[in-house]
């Protein structure tokens, strides 16, 4: 249903006529086809009722103050990317805060950045090496919202393994509430600046994102400050090539490799070892979501071909690593304990990763681009995890051969695709005790019959995670994982008590959260 | 293929929104990141080439019916081909051909854009895309001995184009570029008043037809002519004979040159000797028809097939436009060879280049996003501490001459055939 007339001209009042629009053409660019693993029939989401574009806090605030008055719900947007970013509600206006797209502050000394939400991690990571500081870029890749992923999600990367998630990296944050009050969190609460996202200063950093974040269920956040860590490299990486073949060398004192293992038990111990011994820069499970001869190649037909004659065979129990040190002595150091670590655990360096190419353009995602699009996307257009989970290390070695029987026998009714590898990823964070895992699955999503299929996978894993105890709570919005609420220290009770207490009028849209009211 | 034909690349969309930013890893700032002038300036998702692919879902399957806000999207885009070069980074898709049928299908459902239907009644009462009467149209030349292909032989074709055959202003720049051929010694010829307009903006705008009208004459015509090559100083009109009539017609056997690469070869060849010196920072902007979209046509044929189970594969491989293989280094070896030169590249550089706003029909539909993308562009040259911009496209320079004198910017504006007949 439109919005009221008047409604209308009071949002026309408050942003400017050329920064809201009820037309259906802009309308449509916010709907997404849903298929049956994200529990749709491949139908298009609801078309949301109008799309404004608000530029700053005080319009964020003058429209939910609105939205409390007339009775309008609306859901903040961010890059958009994925299924995630759908309302699955009718008559909810997007808050498209593509606008609000500057980096306020870069405090050098303190290593944090404060930004507005449209401005994205590739933008802050230019920004951060020219200082000698890097962001951790989350898998989604270098293209989405920086603060969206640090205030309303997950954010795990390849980097995590030496900058843990995005939610550990949030420190001070701004936040329109639902009921168009502002709050101003950590240390920004009392005017003592960003740098603390605990204090001085009220710290609601688990009301506000719980373990995954609200995905926009509970207001808007308008500015936040996230750390930035250490970057061995140079101010600018040096890259060669014309698009879609563009290559970094890997710098002097930096080590890439591909790393396997004779079974999942090695993997895990060598997990532990590298993690405990502080050496890795990045690392993660390769082959997931999606596989790396996706980034080395630049079309399927290329990787097709390669593949065709004994290329690109990646090794199901892998590992890819980055080593990064500030010098000679440093490196020489970590490339020793490596060694080390390996000789421990049967690992070795394979020699699919000392191919140069592959070394140069797989480095090149890891540090910089990172992941997603790239990978599942181009190769089959579908994309989904078995099951995820975030919890100690050792217990997703287990969840991991778990996965891989599961995977296996998808792979043979042939549903998902199977080039050999099996794209379940995996990194962990804070010294290897703990760690976050995905059992991606890919396929065709133009395929009926494999979408069909797909949606077994999807409830097998479920089953699966929950008989092994794993933490659903990793990566799916707490939306969809309500019913799982028992098995997780029923967390959804909570979660209720907070958006009554934070949006009485349920005017924020709850498509991946929890609705006010007992269901 | 009809819009029809790429549903399922229009479905495949994840909507990452890598089209709105230049290719990720060559993103060196907060400032000089995004690629897509239209979303750049209108901010709605529907403004970016993934929005366009979801609106075409919606027109197919008749969710939505043509809005004056539907016209305004798919019209207030230059057609650059940023997107199309960072989507295709990551995947195996047509974003641009799919924003191309968009374009085409709505003329052919009767939806029209006034300022475009006055241009195109122009091109067929006058076969010019500047409302000009035909019979001005080889005034340009008036006083160059030169041949007629309509009356003589020639080796070399020249074509002017219609902005160059009309724009007064910018005259000087391709009687310069005659002499300097004809001075290497290059046997040359033009077609005068009997130039017709290349069809490829008229494409562009959706109007096949008249592309395909153009195309056929033009070619019969050089064909007549026995003519083998084709120089041109237009960037618009290059990418029309390489890649849009081989594309469309199937036929094209002519060798197609622009005039930077030309003048790269003869400098190389040293028929051209640059000594003068030309003490000046520049800045090079690369033409997007030029650059990304000057690549060659490959035709291909064939199948799609599933492999690894799941993923789609072209049998045989498909020669993806990617951007890869556009003009890039001609003009930049020119101008570095200009003595005294010192040519600073902005952030955003060719395949990922920001587009000058004049292109896809915006200058003649929507005059101030034109001008607001090449005040986008003059910032960024300026940023660089160059005094001069050079450019090698006369819609390019026409266009940030505009935004010039709107706001009063001091840099310097260069077709790089201007310096190069300075250095001689």
């Amino acid at each position: 249903m439109p919005l009221s007339k008047d409604v209308y001209r009071e949002l026309e009042d408050v942003l400017g006529p050329e920064n809201i629009s009820e037309d259906p053409a802009i309308l449509v660019g916010y709907q997404y086809p849903v298929p049956p693993v994200f529990g749709g029939d491949n139908a298009w989401s609801p078309r949301p009722s109008a799309v404004a574009l608000p530029g700053s806090t005080k319009e964020v605030q003058a429209i939910m103050k609105l939205s409390n008055r007339r009775g309008i719900k609306s859901r903040a947007f961010g890059t958009g990317y994925v299924l995630y970013n759908r309302v699955e509600n009718e008559d909810v206006m997007i808050l498209d805060l593509r606008r609000m797209n500057r980096i306020l502050d870069i405090d050098e000394k303190n290593m944090f950045i404060v930004v507005e939400p449209y401005v994205s991690f590739a933008q802050v990571q230019a920004e951060a090496h020219k200082r000698g500081l890097n962001c951790l870029i989350i898998s989604a890749g270098a293209q989405a919202s920086f603060l969206a992923s640090h205030t309303s999600a997950h954010g795990h990367a390849s980097q995590s393994i030496s900058q843990s998630y995005s939610g550990r990296n949030l420190l001070a944050v701004e936040w329109v509430l639902p009921t168009g009050e502002i709050l101003k969190m950590g240390s920004c609460g009392s005017g003592t600046g960003w740098f603390s996202g605990d204090g001085p200063g009220p710290s609601l950093r688990g009301i506000m994102r719980g373990a995954g974040g609200a995905y926009g269920g509970l207001g808007v956040f308008t500015k936040c400050a996230a750390h930035l860590h250490p970057w061995p490299g140079a101010p600018e990486m040096e890259i060669t090539g014309i698009s879609p073949e563009y290559e970094a060398e890997v710098p002097p004192f930096f080590e890439y490799h591909v790393l396997d293992f004779p079974d999942w038990n090695k993997f895990g111990e060598a997990i532990y070892k590298i993690s405990k011994a502080g050496i890795a820069y990045a690392m993660h499970k390769t082959a997931g979501p999606g596989t790396h001869p996706a980034y080395v190649t630049t079309s399927n037909d290329e990787y097709w071909a390669k593949w065709q004659k004994g290329e690109l065979r990646l090794p199901r129990i892998s590992l890819s690593l980055v080593l990064a040190a500030h010098s000679k002595h440093g490196h020489e150091y970590q490339v020793k304990v490596l060694n080390k670590i390996l000789e421990e655990t049967q690992g070795r360096i394979t020699p699919v990763g000392e191919e140069p190419t592959w070394k140069k353009r797989d480095y090149l995602h890891f540090i910089k681009i990172c992941h997603i699009p790239r990978q599942p996307f181009r190769l089959c257009g579908g994309m989904a995890e078995t099951f995820s989970s975030m919890e100690t290390t050792d217990h997703i070695s287990d969840l991991l051969a778990a996965d891989e029987k599961l995977i296996d026998k998808y792979m043979k009714a042939k549903a998902i695709m199977d080039d050999g590898t099996i794209n379940n990823w995996m990194v962990t964070y804070e010294d290897g005790h703990y760690a976050h895992y995905e059992g991606g699955i890919l396929w065709n999503a133009q395929d009926q019959e494999a979408a069909k299929i797909v949606g077994g996978i999807y409830n097998e894993g479920e089953e699966i995670a929950k008989r092994m105890g794993a933490n659903l709570a990793a990566f799916i919005p707490p939306g969809p994982l309500l019913k799982h609420g028992p098995a997780i220290s029923n967390y959804h009770i909570w979660m209720r008590r907070i958006k009554k207490a934070f949006d009485p009028n349920e005017v924020s849209d709850n498509t991946y959260y929890i609705s006010a009211k007992e269901s | 293929m009809a819009l029809k034909d790429f549903e399922q690349d229009m479905l495949k969309c994840p909507r990452c929104s890598e089209c709105k930013w230049i290719p990720l890893s060559q993103i060196r700032s907060w400032e000089y990141a995004q690629v897509c002038p239209s979303i750049g300036k209108y901010n709605f998702h529907a403004y970016s080439c993934g929005g366009k692919l979801m609106m075409g879902n919606a027109i197919l399957d008749g969710r939505i019916d043509y809005t004056d806000e539907y016209l305004n999207i798919l019209y207030r885009c230059q057609m650059c081909g940023g997107c199309d070069v960072s989507c295709k980074c990551n995947k195996d898709m047509e974003p641009f051909a799919i924003t191309q049928e968009l374009r085409i299908k709505a003329v052919e459902d009767g939806q029209l854009l006034p300022a475009h239907m006055i241009v195109i009644d122009g091109l067929k009462a006058e076969d010019n895309m500047m409302l000009e009467e035909k019979a001005k149209r080889g005034k340009w030349a008036e006083g160059l001995d030169i041949k007629n292909i309509t009356q003589d032989k020639a080796s070399v074709y020249f074509h002017a184009g219609c902005r160059y055959s009309f724009d007064e202003e910018l005259w000087p720049v391709i009687r310069s570029t005659v002499k300097l051929l004809q001075k290497s010694g290059v046997d040359l010829a033009i077609a005068g008043k009997d130039e017709n307009c290349c069809g490829g903006r008229a494409y562009e705008l959706g109007y096949v037809g008249e592309f395909t009208k153009y195309a056929e004459n033009n070619l019969e015509m050089l064909k007549n002519a026995g003519i083998k090559t084709i120089v041109t100083s237009c960037a618009d009109c290059y990418h029309s004979f390489k890649v849009l009539y081989p594309k469309m017609l199937n036929k094209q056997n002519i060798e197609v040159i622009h005039i930077t690469e030309y003048l790269d070869r003869l400098i190389k060849k040293g028929k051209l000797k640059l000594t003068k010196k030309i003490p000046m920072a520049v800045t090079y902007h690369d033409p997007c028809h030029l650059g990304r979209m000057g690549e060659s046509y490959t035709p291909w044929q064939g199948i799609t097939k599933r492999v690894f189970n799941q993923v789609l594969v072209y049998d045989p491989p498909k020669p993806w436009r990617r951007g890869t293989h556009g003009i890039y280094q001609p003009p930049r070896d020119s101008i570095q060879s200009i003595p005294g030169i010192d040519l600073l590249e902005m952030p955003r550089h060719k395949e990922y280049a920001w587009c000058c706003g004049s292109g896809g029909g915006v200058k003649e539909a929507y005059p101030d996003f034109a001008i607001w993308a090449a005040q986008q562009r003059l910032a960024e040259a300026k940023a660089t501490g160059a005094e001069a911009m050079i450019t090698a496209c006369p819609w390019c320079k026409r266009n940030f001459l505009d935004a010039i004198k709107e706001n009063g910017e001091q840099l310097k504006i260069y077709d790089i055939v201007e310096l190069i007949e300075q250095s001689i």
